[in-house]
């Protein structure tokens, strides 16, 4: 019983079974209230029938738009379902959702990225299925403090890497993406818009 | 305006050295005799040198002078709002304004209005704004928007309930044509306070035009047709957004049910056309609808998600509208078949949410040998999926073991049990590390028996931060005072109260500038919450409590400036602290036969809890006299309650000039003895004895601060003297008596359960033992574990 709802700033208090998955980070409130402030129709949820008719959210997504001119796209910063409610299309849907809406006016973009750990064949998988192709492979996107920023693209390892998966809109005619993406790379600082 | 000079003076106040504060002022005063900031200056260190009502006196004249710059006015408004004069904090700002209106009074009004989340503020400073900057269209719009907000304040006039949104409505209606969806939101939220819903569509579609709606008006839009009972606009939408923009909402679902059965179309086609989670869901919406029996429906459904762990919390949601006699029948009959060809991983959930099912049928089976029995046989069935998932992914099967461990602490909730279950969750998780619920109630349980570590380490595993520690972390901190008073260990969990004073503050502000009008008003909610939080508030009285206890001046003085400034922000707490995720399993409610019990430690949600424990701070550093006696004193444990009772007797004494017969406080400090727990491995033996310590502290306190103030009698004199003594008593027969009896007790409590444990008798918790391959070796580490978390308890009590 999914419906689809503006994400408030209020709705952090409820996010407990969202964001107590391992995978889900938790973000300060300046990062969650800079995608409120700056990008407010593109962060919204899903929600449920909760007791006494309340919705309660059971996933939610931070989108963007950025970039100039052929590079004015739509970005996926964070898509998160509670464990309750995976393996049925919840993500796909929210996707799918931020996808309609920038195709249309005010947004337009010309396509639609995101990033994902090389290693997460499960989200790859789902983002295929979905329509998205790996662009280009960014080097060392998922590295910390203990691994030094890498100087060249030569060295790979799928736990430290991202794909930069792309889905064109219809305007894009098929430009920002490739058939052969993984075998391109990058290193962290090419994918700033 | 900031001179050396001046920094020299504030760096005075700051280290307490107030007569060379004040010299070095009169110098400036006496160079620049009309610069009103210098004599504002002097008031702020009247002010901090704890002259406070000269200070307030010279600061309400000074505010008659109608002071314009903007230092004397900030520094003005933070010495009234010290004082609590908040009303007087915004007037100066208020009347500078009227009579020297500049861009710079009028805009930093404004934006005290944003730090201090103050409504009236923000409304008054954008009208003048507005009248100020007229052809700035985003003052107009911040005066709009701002008049709505005030109309929604809890605590606004009749006046600006009814007439300042009239006024914001004609603003927007003056801003045609509207230039967003921002815009557009500031006017239909206008006109639903000002009651002229029925134009809401109209300006929405006006704007919209033909491109697709904004998922903020999209809703306003659905719920203004189902509002005004305009089926036929209803029924249109509802097949624009479901058809034309493909959402599968089941909102939109529900009215376009409840509008085609309203208006006699059919719907049938459509909706059996299409075969979603949402559909199915709303095929039984359909049935409910039109009255008829939505068993078939629920069938149908489950045939189709019964795999998917939400079936269980989609179909609960209908469960009284369900027929419970064949919903029964049908499970039993479903229970092996209906998924016997999918792999064992899909039969695992199904017999999940069947066994949810059965249980929400019957809870009377719950906690019942049988049950436990079939719990057992099923996570046996499918335990060895765990070494086909993935390290992320949860294990369906934990429900059985969370299910197993509710339903053997319903049957017997003794320490014994809780060990029992300690084991149990201990060995799942290694099996299944990143499954929070499981370690939620680990973290829980080791904070019942007393094991404050245990309970942290395991806290910390979940890997909370940011906002996840105001509605998570009285897991950990609750009554931290008295069960390990570390003051280092609040300190993240206080983190996000810091970062909510800037971080909110700051984008609240940026929501303004950038017009994004349909956040702020979550924002400022967002911001209050934080700023009253019962956790923070919780978080402040521990402070207060550690410092006492570890004689810990500089604790207090990193706290100072988050402090409990007036009675107001106790009597507004939010209680954001969310006990849901506790039960977000198994029937996913909370069990009214547990509740009680598993968080006796946790001060009770909503409760006065913090109102009676600030009240005995009050008390205790002579902020106040008497203690309210509408509190209900319910929710305080059996130590906390002796502990008010005595300080409010000792209390009584002093307000009698301490004149009274000491027999009934002498009776009281002896009832200490009667506050011991059943069990010695539980939080509340710890508990009793550091609030022990610390209510014979506080009664130091006090006589000290009374025998300062009062030249009594003799006879007082005597009642001080005697106080003294049982207060010594107190402490001495606490350090050296019960600290090494309780160390005693508990090791002798913890023998018998490991005995017990090792030697079960009973077959049950066999089963379970052999089922989880729980063996001499594993009893034995966490009894250990369990042992040396105690131990560290003794260690903390006996140094203080």
């Amino acid at each position: 019983m999914t419906s689809l709802t503006p994400f408030q700033a209020t709705d952090l208090f409820d996010l407990n079974s969202v964001n107590l998955d391992p995978l889900t980070e938790n973000f300060n409130i300046a990062f969650y209230f800079e995608y409120l402030t700056k990008w407010p129709s593109l962060f919204f949820k899903s929600t449920e029938i909760g007791p006494h008719s309340t919705q309660i959210p059971s996933g939610y997504m931070m989108g963007k738009t950025e970039g100039k001119a052929d590079l004015w796209h739509t970005h996926i910063t964070a898509v998160t379902v509670n464990a309750y409610y995976r393996r049925i299309g919840l993500a796909s849907y929210l996707c799918d959702n931020l996808e309609y809406m920038t195709d249309a006016p005010p947004h337009e973009t010309n396509f639609i990225d995101l990033f994902v750990k090389a290693n997460n064949h499960l989200a790859i998988k789902m983002y295929e299925k979905l329509g998205y192709d790996v662009f280009r492979r960014v080097v060392g996107y998922y590295g910390n403090e203990d691994d030094p920023y890498p100087d060249n693209t030569t060295k790979i390892r799928d736990d430290k890497d991202a794909f930069d998966m792309r889905k064109g809109m219809a305007r894009d005619n098929g430009k920002s993406t490739r058939k052969d993406g993984r075998s391109h790379r990058c290193l962290p600082h090419d994918i700033r818009f | 305006m900031s001179t050396q000079k001046e920094e020299e003076i504030f760096k005075a106040i700051e280290n307490g050295t107030f007569k060379f504060a004040a010299q070095q002022c009169s110098k400036l005063i006496k160079k620049y005799p009309k610069a009103t900031y210098y004599q504002v200056l002097n008031n702020y260190i009247l002010l901090k040198s704890g002259k406070q009502e000269e200070s307030l006196t010279n600061c309400l004249s000074l505010m008659e002078k109608t002071p314009n710059d903007i230092d004397s006015l900030k520094l003005l408004h933070e010495i009234f709002s010290e004082l609590g004069k908040f009303n007087e904090s915004f007037q100066i700002f208020e009347n500078a304004a009227k009579k020297y209106p500049s861009f710079e009074i009028l805009t930093t009004w404004f934006h005290l209005g944003c730090e201090k989340n103050n409504v009236k503020v923000l409304q008054k400073a954008s009208m003048a704004l507005k009248s100020f900057h007229s052809k700035q269209r985003l003052f107009q719009l911040w005066s709009a928007f701002t008049s709505y907000l005030l109309s929604k304040s809890p605590d606004a006039s009749v006046m600006e309930r009814n007439i300042i949104p009239k006024v914001g409505l004609k603003t927007m209606q003056a801003l045609k044509p509207l230039k967003s969806e921002q815009e557009v939101y500031i006017l239909v939220k206008l006109l639903q306070v000002t009651g002229d819903v029925k134009s809401i569509p109209d300006e929405i579609l006006t704007f919209t035009g033909t491109d697709k709606l904004d998922l903020e008006l999209q809703i306003i839009l659905m719920d203004t047709f189902s509002q005004l009972e305009d089926y036929e606009n209803l029924y249109k939408w509802s097949l624009v957004i479901l058809k034309d923009y493909k959402l599968d909402d089941f909102n939109t679902w529900k009215y376009l049910i409840k509008s085609s059965v309203k208006l006699g179309k059919d719907i049938e086609e459509f909706l059996f056309g299409y075969n979603t989670r949402n559909s199915r869901l709303a095929v039984i919406e359909y049935n409910l609808a039109k009255g008829l029996s939505v068993n078939e429906s629920a069938y149908d459904y489950l045939k189709f998600m019964g795999t998917k762990p939400c079936a269980f919390l989609d179909i609960k949601a209908y469960i009284e509208s369900i027929d419970k006699a064949s919903f029964s029948e049908w499970l039993v009959g479903n229970e092996l078949d209906l998924f016997k060809d999918t792999d064992d991983h899909k039969k695992l959930i199904w017999e999940v949410n069947v066994t949810k099912f059965k249980l929400l049928l019957n809870r009377q089976s719950f906690g019942t040998t049988d049950f436990i029995s079939g719990l057992l046989t099923k996570f046996e069935k499918y335990k060895s999926l765990y070494h086909a998932k993935a390290k992320t992914d949860f294990h369906p099967g934990d429900e059985f073991i969370l299910l197993l461990v509710q339903s053997l602490l319903s049957r017997d909730f003794s320490t014994r049990t809780i060990v029992i279950c300690i084991l149990i969750l201990e060995e799942v998780l290694k099996k299944d590390e990143m499954e929070f619920h499981l370690r939620i109630w680990l973290v829980q349980l080791y904070k019942l028996i007393n094991c404050h570590s245990q309970a942290s380490l395991n806290f910390a595993k979940l890997k909370v931060k940011n906002v996840q520690y105001d509605i998570m972390s009285h897991y950990l901190v609750s009554r931290l005072a008295t069960l390990n008073p570390d003051g280092s260990e609040l300190e993240d969990h206080f983190s996000i109260y810091k970062s909510n004073d800037l971080e909110s503050v700051y984008f609240i502000k940026v929501a303004f500038n950038q017009g994004s009008f349909n956040k702020i008003e979550s924002m400022l909610q967002f911001h209050k919450r934080l700023d009253h939080s019962f956790l923070k508030h919780h978080e402040l009285l521990q402070v207060n409590k550690i410092s006492r206890l570890l004689n810990d001046r500089d604790l207090l003085v990193s706290y100072k400036d988050h402090q409990l400034t007036s009675a107001a922000a106790l009597q507004s707490e939010f209680d954001n602290r969310d006990m849901d995720i506790f039960w977000d399993i198994g029937l996913h409610e909370p069990l009214p036969e547990l509740t009680d019990k598993i968080f006796a430690n946790i001060p009770a949600k909503n409760s006065d809890y913090n109102k009676i424990i600030d009240a005995l701070e009050k008390v205790v550093s002579g902020k106040s006299q008497t203690i309210s006696e509408n509190l209900d004193l319910s929710c305080l444990s059996l130590a906390e309650r002796w502990s008010f009772d005595l300080i409010s007797a000792v209390n009584k004494l002093f307000r009698d000039q301490g004149e009274c017969d000491l027999t009934e406080i002498q009776k009281l400090y002896a009832q200490f003895n009667s506050t011991k727990p059943e069990t010695n491995l539980s939080w509340e033996s710890t508990h009793r004895l550091l609030n022990g310590i610390d209510t014979a502290k506080s009664i130091q306190h006090l006589i000290t601060l009374n025998s300062k103030a009062s030249k009594g009698s003799k006879s007082y004199s005597n009642n001080i003297d005697e106080l003294k003594e049982f207060n010594l008593s107190l402490l001495n027969s606490i350090r050296e008596v019960e600290v090494p009896n309780l160390k005693d007790c508990q090791a002798k409590e913890l023998k018998q359960i490991q005995h017990d444990l090792l030697f079960n008798e009973q077959q049950q918790i066999s089963e379970i033992f052999d089922s989880l391959n729980i063996d001499t070796l594993k009893i034995n580490t966490i009894i250990d574990i369990i042992k040396y978390s105690t131990n560290e308890q003794h260690k903390l009590i006996r140094l203080l």
